[in-house]
């Protein structure tokens, strides 16, 4: 049967946590082309930086996703912070690595449960996502937002973390280690999910640095790249390694960010054990921000990096996010083609899409 | 081949307690610093519109003349950053969210009492008849004054970075910052081309740098 | 003939509400396996009743013909079951229903049930030979039980049967279990349509059905659920009273099971259900098969 039919998939789709539109050309149950499209969610934060000054602006870099929140208004700041030449506080550079972490943690919980929907099974999705609540609510008692934080600030973080809500955190962090370990194990080795997970989705490591992948996509096809190892925030004390994986496949990219998940953890607790004590956690900085800078952070889903451009006013000229999932949507078209149509969701799902990033 | 690998969670949480509230009839408790929605001080409030000029989505509406301090609470994003400008510190956020509604409504927010004295309108003194030989009489005590003024403007710029500077040499003595000021801070006379702030009544709040026709106030 | 009329009448009456309670007891169970509070047991009542409420919307008007010609066959399949006459009609109306339901699907033409439609095709090809093979089995089964009856179809003989078919047919027991997941449309194998509607091809084979349609397909459902699970029941059944409540605790032991394998395990893909389930029924059902035919005719040889 060489019939082909053309399924619309997207923008609203069920198994779609945000809009994105595929053009799905079938024959039978074999997709052989796939074309996507984006601007469903098109918000022109970015141009919004002409009209708020840099303070507030940090506010709007963080609203660009409710997921990667946090990075994005760390990113910004750390990028603001250069250009300005402004030292934060040692306390305050510790205080953003354990909320990117938890960040990290969410996220990759979310995507755990979101994949476990896409593949059908209820009950790890559940569970992964009850677990993420554990995490959520430790972020909400220590910034006051469930996933917006808005405690960063140019010049340091706003809030700081008491020893109350530090112990809190850490058992909290204990609690989610021992609560994981039965859902990695079934993403791992249940025979139902790995007959879905291994050998869908094959991006080769040529293939994966030709089309310009990034994140869990890029380290799932055996290559070692992370941003935290640029040393922002405090990861230049912090002692972790890349974690990658040679499989190239769906199981692949399961296993690099369970992996990750438990290395955050590690960040966590290092992170609080070498945490200086001090009261001072931001510095106002002096002055207006004024030429470029370029800012690479390492977001749950992969490299995102900030471009911002000042001329000496209070308001930047440019502000210019480039996100994960943008650079892995040509991975993702790559990867759709030859795939059998059940495993659509499961593609979609595996670079971790966050649409609302890649259209800001 | 591990087959029902999740059984012993699943059956483990079939005996447990569920994790999720039958919310809106169960309230959830919030943690102290959950930023739910924005509380006003209004006696405190001096009406000096920092927190309406630096709303990231405009939410904020404040009048004067009326006395009111206006809020969409639809249109907030409870990114506390009012509160972080706030000169008075009268704003502070607090754990609840608005209620869901179907239509964006303001919610308004009086002084008890009336609306704050307006500031006093500007003294008009009779300009001074041109003339010529008096100003040049007086043109060396002028420019004295204004280098003293100038630099007295400077120094207290450089103590205390809230305080409003005045770039005296562009200033046109319109007193348009005097009459914003909501705290009366600001002396201005146009005769004798003096400007003066009073740094222990000043908030800071900068409603004199924004309305200053000649941007020629700074501050911070 | 006048206990026949009734039998029909008290199925079509209370089967929907045995039905429905049990898929809200299965969303209870399964929601507490999630550690979540779940919907009150009542809440497939409720859906269904909303669904009526709703606009009635399709391409092709004759869909609604088709779906209660469906309806229709899955009641006279429990009705031909519950006054007791031959198995083999009942699993062969069955079969009809769940054809009406593919042409219902179809008759609309739209990319995601076209999809759909193909794999709920792929389903019966996987299940067909099992209901078959059961029926088979209990013909076979009512002939090696010392009865005093011809071998039979007929389910009213199967229940006076002396010993419990299971004692025969403990493999096409597990087969028939096995395939009621595909039958219930539970993972893993709820590939054509799934109870919840994350999936690729949405709801699938239902995605086109709104309003009324939907809710006769839910209830149909329903009346499908309570004769395939009354079949399990089949399997403990004989002339002794005390069997019925055997029966009653095997069939929800069966049904909790099929929960509990819905909640543990991924929605696999065609090819792989393809492959399991006629694995299954090769060696559960063929070997069970093998054993009785060769053991009925090593007793005739001895008789």
């Amino acid at each position: 049967m060489s019939k082909k039919t053309i399924i619309p998939f997207g923008p609203q789709h069920p198994v779609l946590p945000e809009p994105i539109h595929l053009d799905l050309v079938l024959e039978d149950e074999t997709v052989v082309d796939a074309i996507p499209s984006i601007g469903f969610i098109h918000r022109g934060l970015e141009s919004l930086v002409e009209k708020k000054d840099f303070n507030e602006m940090v506010y709007v870099a963080e609203r660009v996703c409710g997921i990667c929140s946090f990075m994005h208004g760390m990113g910004y700041c750390e990028a603001v912070e250069h250009l300005m030449e402004v030292e934060i506080p040692d306390r305050a550079k510790y205080l953003r690595t354990v909320w990117c972490e938890f960040s990290r943690l969410h996220s990759h919980l979310l995507w755990l449960g979101l994949l476990a929907d896409g593949f059908g099974f209820e009950a790890l999705f559940n569970e992964a996502w009850r677990i993420r609540e554990k995490v959520l609510d430790m972020v909400e008692l220590t910034t006051g937002g469930r996933l917006i934080s808005s405690v960063n600030r140019v010049g340091g973080v706003l809030k700081d973390i008491t020893p109350d809500m530090q112990k809190a955190m850490l058992d909290a962090v204990d609690k989610i280690e021992k609560e994981l370990k039965p859902v990695a194990n079934t993403f791992l080795n249940d025979y139902t999910v790995k007959s879905r997970l291994c050998g869908s989705g094959i991006l080769s490591k040529e293939d994966a640095i030709a089309l310009g992948a990034c994140g869990p996509m890029m380290r799932a096809s055996g290559i070692e790249v992370d941003m935290r190892k640029t040393g922002y925030a405090a990861y230049d004390n912090i002692d972790f390694d890349v974690i990658t994986s040679n499989d190239c496949d769906g199981y692949a990219r399961c296993q690099v960010r369970i992996g990750e998940l438990f290395q955050s953890i590690n960040i966590v607790r290092q992170a609080f054990a070498k945490m200086p004590e001090g009261e001072e956690l931001s510095v106002k900085p002096k002055g207006n921000p004024n030429g470029e800078y370029l800012m690479r952070v390492e977001q749950p889903r992969g490299e995102a990096f900030y471009y911002v451009e000042g001329s000496g006013k209070k308001i930047l000229d440019r502000f210019r996010v480039r996100t994960p999932t943008f650079a892995n949507l040509a991975p993702l078209v790559h990867t759709l083609k030859g795939a059998p149509f059940a495993d659509i969701p499961l593609l979609v799902l595996t670079i971790d899409p966050c649409i609302s990033c890649t259209e800001r | 081949m591990a087959l029902l690998t999740f059984s012993k969670t699943v059956l483990k949480n079939l005996f447990s307690e569920p994790e999720t509230l039958n919310y809106p009839a169960t309230p959830r408790e919030y943690p102290e610093r959950s930023r739910g929605h924005i509380e006003i001080d209004i006696e405190n409030c001096i009406f000096c519109g920092m927190c309406m000029r630096n709303c990231p989505p405009r939410a904020i509406t404040v009048d004067r003349a009326k006395g009111t301090w206006t809020i969409n609470r639809f249109d907030c994003i409870q990114c506390n950053y009012c509160s972080e400008v706030c000169p008075k510190k009268c704003l502070h956020i607090a754990p609840g969210y608005c209620e869901p509604g179907v239509e964006k409504v303001d919610s308004v927010i009086e002084r008890p009492g009336g609306p704050l004295p307006m500031p006093k309108p500007p003294v008009k003194k009779p300009v001074p008849p041109k003339a010529p030989a008096a100003e040049d009489k007086k043109a060396d005590e002028k420019a004295a004054d204004s280098k003293a003024e100038d630099t007295k403007a400077e120094t207290s710029g450089s103590t205390n970075p809230n305080v409003p500077r005045n770039d005296i040499d562009n200033c046109v003595f319109c007193t348009l910052c005097a009459r914003n000021c909501p705290v009366d801070a600001l002396t201005v006379n146009r005769a004798e081309k003096v400007w003066e702030v009073d740094e222990d009544t000043c908030v800071g709040c900068g409603m004199c740098v924004s309305n200053c026709p000649k941007k020629c106030l700074s501050i911070g | 003939m006048i206990r026949s009329m009734i039998i029909i009448i008290g199925f079509i009456v209370l089967a929907p509400f045995i039905g429905g309670l049990l898929e809200g007891i299965d969303r209870k169970i399964s929601a507490r396996m999630q550690r979540r509070v779940g919907p009150p047991i009542t809440q497939p009542f409720m859906d269904v009743a909303k669904l009526f409420n709703k606009e009635f919307l399709s391409v092709n008007k004759q869909q609604l013909f088709l779906l209660l010609a469906h309806l229709f066959f899955v009641v006279f399949a429990g009705s031909m079951f519950f006054i007791g006459s031959d198995l083999l009609m009942v699993f062969f109306s069955l079969s009809t229903a769940a054809m009406f339901m593919v042409m219902a699907a179809s008759s609309t033409h739209t990319p995601y049930t076209g999809v759909g439609t193909m794999r709920e095709l792929m389903q019966m090809m996987c299940c067909e030979p099992m209901e078959l093979l059961t029926a088979v089995g209990f013909y076979l089964a009512s002939g090696m039980a010392k009865t005093g009856i011809e071998k039979s179809f007929l389910v009213s003989d199967l229940i006076h049967s002396n010993v419990s078919a299971i004692m025969y047919l403990p493999g096409f027991f597990i087969g028939f279990v096995f395939i009621l997941t595909i039958k219930f449309r539970k993972s893993p194998f709820d590939l054509s349509t799934s109870h919840h509607a994350h999936q690729e091809v949405v709801k699938g084979i239902t995605a086109e059905f709104s309003g009324g349609a939907y809710a006769i397909t839910e209830i149909a459902e329903w009346y499908e659920e309570v004769m395939l699970l009354a079949v399990v029941g089949l399997f403990i059944v004989n002339s002794n009273p005390i069997s019925y409540l055997v029966a009653a605790l095997v069939v929800i032991f069966v049904y909790f099971l099929e929960i509990l394998i819905d909640n543990t395990s991924a929605r696999v893909k065609w090819d792989l259900m393809f492959k399991i389930t006629w694995g299954v029924i090769i060696v559960f059902g063929g070997i069970n098969l093998f054993l009785l035919e060769n053991v009925s005719s090593f007793m005739k040889f001895f008789q």
